[in-house]
């Protein structure tokens, strides 16, 4: 039954290929586009992994996710985060490994006759060594010693390191920042980037020295970073935190929290969801073009089951029942719309490959989304190739047979 | 001969089609009986219902009256399925227009009823060969009906036809779309089957192709205007 249907099929080549386009198109689509997402997520993830750290948690009081603005405005309205509470919560927590402390800002940084506007300027506890989210390639970092004392040493991302000078030579060197002398004393390991970002082209400064000579005059907000002990997890050095650091801002017992705790499984969640979406935005144009696929399969089987009038009529002279006749003309659709649903996860599976080569995501096709495909593929056949396979069955023999 | 079950025994029968108001009757009380072995026409004009009989005869269609046993099955009260069955055991049709599938081989055509039979793979293809080898296709078996001549393509229709083993091969004007040359040769090719012992009803309006069968039946408005040995 099968054979014979498939060398109905191959002998009317054109039109069975033409008719099977519009699956093609939209397994082709679907697939391409959930190798996409998949490599998008893979990507996300590796990101996350490498720049963060996977067991550091951040407190701060905006929000590392997604927020509204009203949650915005909201956070807005709470008191900064202090050197001194960051400083208190390092004190009394008992299941952090290390507590650091970190604002930012922006000044110029000039070496010799090199010069480089807009860098990112790091405030920094000694500690963020310890939360191993840097590590240094040249000299060292600056301790703890050097921060009380607000000394001008700094330590440069590479890529600043390498704008200024060469990083291996750096350590020693002076430069300028934002109109004051540091010795820089090391030079950063490069963190990559994260999603085409750049992330070594800071200078980063003991945070004490930064308060007095860099910082924005109004800003005294830090972001509080925690690396729980081994053998703690997460959530309960997270919830530690949260109540020690509740208790330093003397919030009352039923009052909401005025901070937020960002976990690296928080901002994935949230990354995810954003990718949840641009999933469900792929299954509708798979619906849609496989309903657009199937309605041309339909058509043609019509078109097919008219012009077979005869034949069907022959057929069922000699013998064949309704039913041999519905699995024919069924056989005919799955074959086509499968046919169509091999050549798109090859085209698919192809787009995928050209994307991995050429982008930044690892994009794969997973087994999972070919298989999908092609099971979606022999559905709209089955369910498009219903009405045309009924109809062939429905004729009358005696009509069929007189039919010219 | 009268002891056997006859082939065709059909009594009384009525076909009325209606359409809307008006109603035809194409059959208006036909008595016929086809016994094993024989060789028989049935002419007509073309309205007299010879075709309506034909279509009953062949179990594509029911009579609206009367009864039909083909080979003692009584045939006008079957399932649509039913009748599939009993089309593809007891009946070999041959056609006017042959009605090979276009885009399948030969043997492929002749294997087609077989298929509806279930019979499998290296068997088909064996029953298939040996009837193309007695109507002399054997060597044709792998072409295309559009690359026989039509003589040949009705050779292999009647292969198709006889691959059964049917109790009957009903043939609906074989020779009508062949010219007097080739008719000729079709007939003779139904006249040595009918020695070998198929019994063969044949629907024509050429009285010379009605002359090849032992039996006449002549059917005229819808009734049996006459019935003779040849």
């Amino acid at each position: 039954m099968l054979l014979s249907a498939a060398a109905d099929l191959r002998s009317n080549r054109l039109r069975t290929v033409l008719t099977s386009l519009g699956v093609l198109i939209g397994v082709t689509a679907v697939v391409s586009l959930v190798g996409l997402v998949t490599g998008l997520e893979n990507y996300v993830r590796s990101q996350f992994d490498s720049v963060l750290g996977a067991r550091v948690f951040e407190i701060s009081k905006f929000s590392g996710g997604f927020d509204d603005l009203d949650a915005w405005m909201e956070s807005r309205s709470w008191p900064d985060l202090t050197v001194e509470q960051a400083r208190q919560l390092s004190d009394l927590m008992t299941t952090a490994g290390a507590v650091t402390w970190r604002s930012g800002s922006g000044a110029t940084v000039s070496c010799g006759g090199r010069s480089v506007e807009g860098v990112r300027i790091r405030g920094l506890a000694a500690s963020e060594i310890d939360v191993a989210s840097m590590s240094i390639d040249h000299g060292r970092f600056f301790s703890e010693a050097e921060d009380r004392a607000r000394a001008r040493v700094c330590v440069l991302g590479s890529d600043l390191a390498s704008a200024l000078g060469s990083p291996p030579g750096m350590p020693g060197r002076d430069v300028v920042i934002g109109g004051n002398r540091f010795t820089v004393v090391g030079v950063a390991k490069p963190l990559g980037s994260i999603f085409g970002h750049g992330l070594d082209d800071f200078a980063a400064v003991p945070y004490s020295t930064f308060e007095a000579l860099l910082a924005r005059r109004d800003d005294n907000d830090v972001e509080i970073a925690v690396l729980p002990l081994p053998g703690v997890t997460v959530e309960e050095s997270q919830e530690e935190a949260r109540l020690v650091l509740r208790r330093i801002r003397g919030l009352p017992f039923a009052a909401a929290d005025n901070f937020h705790i960002t976990t690296q499984q928080g901002m994935l969640e949230s990354m995810q969801q954003v990718l949840a979406g641009a999933a469900i935005v792929t299954v509708g144009i798979a619906a849609i073009s496989l309903l657009v696929g199937g309605i041309g399969i339909m058509n043609i089987m019509l078109v097919s089951v008219t012009e077979r009038t005869r034949e069907i009529g022959t057929r069922r002279a000699l013998g064949a029942r309704r039913r041999d006749i519905v699995r024919q003309f069924l056989a005919e659709a799955v074959i086509i719309s499968m046919g169509g649903g091999v050549l798109g996860l090859l085209a698919g599976y192809g787009l995928t490959i050209l994307a991995d080569r050429l982008t930044p995501l690892p994009a794969s096709v997973s087994p999972l989304a070919a298989f999908l495909a092609l099971g979606f593929s022999a559905t709209v056949g089955l369910l498009f190739g219903v009405y045309p396979a009924w109809k062939a069955a429905r004729m009358d023999p005696v009509e069929a047979l007189r039919y010219e | 001969m009268d002891g056997a079950v006859p082939v065709i025994e059909a009594t009384g029968l009525r076909k009325v089609y209606s359409m809307g108001e008006v109603s035809v009757e194409a059959l208006r009380g036909i008595d016929f009986r086809l016994a094993k072995g024989e060789f028989t026409a049935i002419m007509g004009a073309s309205g007299s219902g010879k075709s309506t009989l034909l279509n009953i005869i062949g179990c594509l269609d029911r009579p609206t009256e009367g009864s039909y046993s083909l080979m003692g099955r009584q045939v006008e009260t079957m399932m649509d399925s039913e009748l599939a069955a009993v089309r593809n055991r007891f009946i070999g049709f041959v056609f006017q227009t042959f009605n090979l599938l276009p885009r399948a081989s030969a043997a492929a055509n002749v294997e087609l009823p077989l298929v509806y039979a279930r019979v499998q793979g290296r068997e088909r293809r064996e029953r298939a060969m040996e009837v193309l080898e007695r109507v002399g296709l054997a060597d044709r078996a792998d072409h295309r009906p559009n690359q026989l001549s039509g003589g040949e393509r009705q050779r292999v229709a009647i292969a198709r036809a006889l691959v059964t083993r049917p109790a009957l091969l009903l043939a609906d004007e074989p020779t009508g779309n062949l010219d007097s040359r080739t008719g000729a040769v079709i007939l003779e090719l139904f006249r040595n089957l009918h020695d070998e012992g198929n019994t063969i009803l044949l629907v024509t309006h050429d009285p010379g192709v009605a002359q090849a069968a032992g039996r006449l039946v002549r059917i005229r408005d819808g009734r049996v205007e006459s019935d003779t040995a040849g």
